[in-house]
């Protein structure tokens, strides 16, 4: 049997081991808990990309091991470099989410400028700490910890918890625990914005490339409407005279145009012109210009009081637009031509042998350049087999890779060769010695071509 | 395309250097409209290093024109290639326009 104060001694001893093994477990308790909630952050940090969400759980996760009745999440405004609620949790923390702090205000805002934590275990003998949102909310602040959220060198936030449960005063312990989850905060934080920019540029694109369609298509609607501007037959082979036309838009609309219409039983009306520019407002001009043509042409008008007219209606509203334009009455009885023209490329009139003659007429402005324009009219007669071509800018215009031009001189050593052709033919021949020149180069004009052949 | 802008007293001479067409025009238009509308009426367009100009610039040679009009002041066309002329002249635009050899006498023809 023991002494007495030997087993006491014993039994003390025992004790404190036994105390002191506590206390060592306990610590290392602590410890894996730490780690543990550590690890558990990662692994939910890769479960969503929703910043809420991340950061949420993150807080979620460190009240298991450091147990306060509020946490809250502020992240720092580039713009403004202002405070903002990304997180508040807690019995205020519905009203706490719509106060913004200014630069350097209150302790987080001390924290975010000066990226050191910061301990406060009495508040109100802290000359550092800013009552202003306890005061707003109601809340009785008993003590905080602040911990800045650091990446890459730069204080992007600021993670706050306040009065640690059990009136228990925030220890530097805390704070470590605190600042090692700001880390994978800090990481999070900068994944789930990235994706949100990712998100936002894949929307963004859908967008655009909806629109596009979308404009594809009108633009390829408005082009068949514009076609159907254009007459689609041609006189048939037992008329005196055999006309052609092709136009060729550089894009799904263009500005170039032409059209023939009989007036009566003798007179066949021709015109071709061209719009300043290309696209969508030459179209629409392009129409209204045709639609004033045919609506005021009269078999008692002649070309250039036609002109006069229509320049005067198209004038009238002070259009940003004109066209260039020639037009012609033809006498299919006669052969007879009266022409007129504004601001135009000179038409050709090619004899049955061959020869061809620049039209020369009194040049005027184009269509809705002036007011008052005076439009002219001159004379000219074609004999079988003689035609006359009228053409746009776009063929002589027209650039290969060497940025020549097609030029006047090409488009009349073409129009020699051109006797014995019907007017379709000499079209489609035109238009192929323009694409050869060319050589692959894009066509960036409108072209317009009409062939009026008298029959020999 | 390049635009410069000189004033001689009250007279500004935009050289344009380069080709005037669908691209550019917009820029030529923009730059003209901003010295309209800071109270200049007389103008000197120097075409001496103009390569090109296509329907599209001519638009804005016109738009000037209307303008200058409007303003009661006057626009002269100066240093024409014989390739500009010619593309001024079937435009029918050479008849409104005032036009001289080279930027200088444009500039004298405005005193």
């Amino acid at each position: 049997m023991l002494p007495g104060n030997v087993v006491v001694l014993l039994l003390g001893g025992a004790a404190l081991l036994l105390l002191g093994g506590i206390v060592v477990y306990a610590a290392i308790a602590h410890r894996v808990r730490s780690a543990k909630v550590l690890f558990d952050i990662s692994m939910l940090l890769n479960s969503t990309l929703n910043r809420r969400e991340q950061i949420a759980m993150i807080m979620d996760s460190v009240k298991k091991v450091l147990p306060v009745e509020a946490a809250s999440v502020l992240l720092v405004d580039a713009a403004t470099n202002e405070l903002f609620f990304v997180l508040a949790q807690g019995e205020k923390g519905e009203e706490v989410q719509e106060i913004r702090l200014a630069p350097g205000e209150g302790l987080a805002g001390l924290v975010a400028q000066t990226g050191e934590s910061i301990i406060v275990n009495d508040p109100a003998a802290d000359s550092r700490w800013s009552d202003r949102v306890s005061v707003q909310t109601g809340f009785v602040t008993r003590n905080l910890l602040t911990v800045p959220i650091v990446n890459r060198g730069q204080v992007e936030g600021v993670l706050q918890v306040i009065n640690k449960t059990k009136n228990r005063k925030f220890t530097d312990r805390d704070r470590q625990l605190l600042e090692r989850v700001a880390r994978p905060m800090a990481v999070a934080l900068e994944n789930a914005r990235m994706y949100e920019q990712l998100e936002q540029s894949m929307k963004a694109l859908q967008q655009t490339t909806m629109i596009k369609e979308r404009l594809e298509s009108e633009l390829q609607i408005a082009g068949g409407i514009q076609m159907s501007f254009l007459p689609r037959t041609m006189p048939s082979a037992h008329e005196p005279y055999d006309v052609c036309a092709l136009l060729k838009s550089a894009k799904e609309v263009g500005g170039d145009f032409y059209n023939f219409f009989k007036l009566d039983e003798d007179r066949l009306f021709f015109t071709v012109g061209d719009v300043s520019d290309k696209g969508i407002p030459a179209a629409l001009f392009m129409a209204v210009t045709l639609t004033l043509i045919k609506g005021k042409m009269r078999p008692d008008l002649t070309p250039g009081q036609l002109l006069t007219m229509v320049n005067e209606e198209l004038g009238r509203d002070n259009p940003l637009l004109f066209a260039t334009i020639v037009c012609g009455v033809f006498h299919t009885g006669t052969g007879e031509l009266v022409l007129s023209e504004g601001g135009h490329c000179t038409p050709y009139i090619v004899r049955a042998n061959g020869q061809f003659e620049p039209v020369r007429l009194r040049k005027s402005l184009p269509l809705a350049a002036m007011p008052d324009t005076v439009y002219y009219d001159g004379r000219y007669v074609l004999e079988p087999g003689d035609r006359i071509v009228l053409y746009t800018d776009g063929i002589t215009e027209a650039e290969n890779r060497a940025q020549e031009q097609y030029s006047a001189e090409r488009l009349q050593q073409f129009l020699t060769m051109t006797p014995g052709m019907s007017s379709a033919e000499l079209i489609d021949a035109l238009i192929m010695h323009v694409y050869m020149f060319a050589d692959g180069a894009p066509q960036s004009d409108d072209i317009a071509v009409l062939s009026l052949l008298r029959r020999a | 395309m390049n635009i410069t802008t000189m004033e001689h007293g009250p007279v500004v001479v935009l050289a344009i250097e380069g080709r005037l067409d669908g691209q550019h025009a917009q820029t030529a238009e923009q730059t003209f409209v901003e010295l309209a509308q800071a109270g200049k009426n007389r103008f000197v367009l120097d075409f001496s290093r103009m390569a090109y100009i296509s329907s599209a610039g001519l638009r804005v040679v016109l738009v000037a024109a209307k303008k200058v009009r409007a303003m009661q002041g006057r626009l002269v066309c100066a240093g024409m290639s014989d390739q500009v002329r010619d593309v001024f002249e079937m435009s029918g635009f050479l008849s409104i326009l005032e036009t001289a050899a080279t930027a200088e006498e444009g500039i004298a023809l405005l005193q």
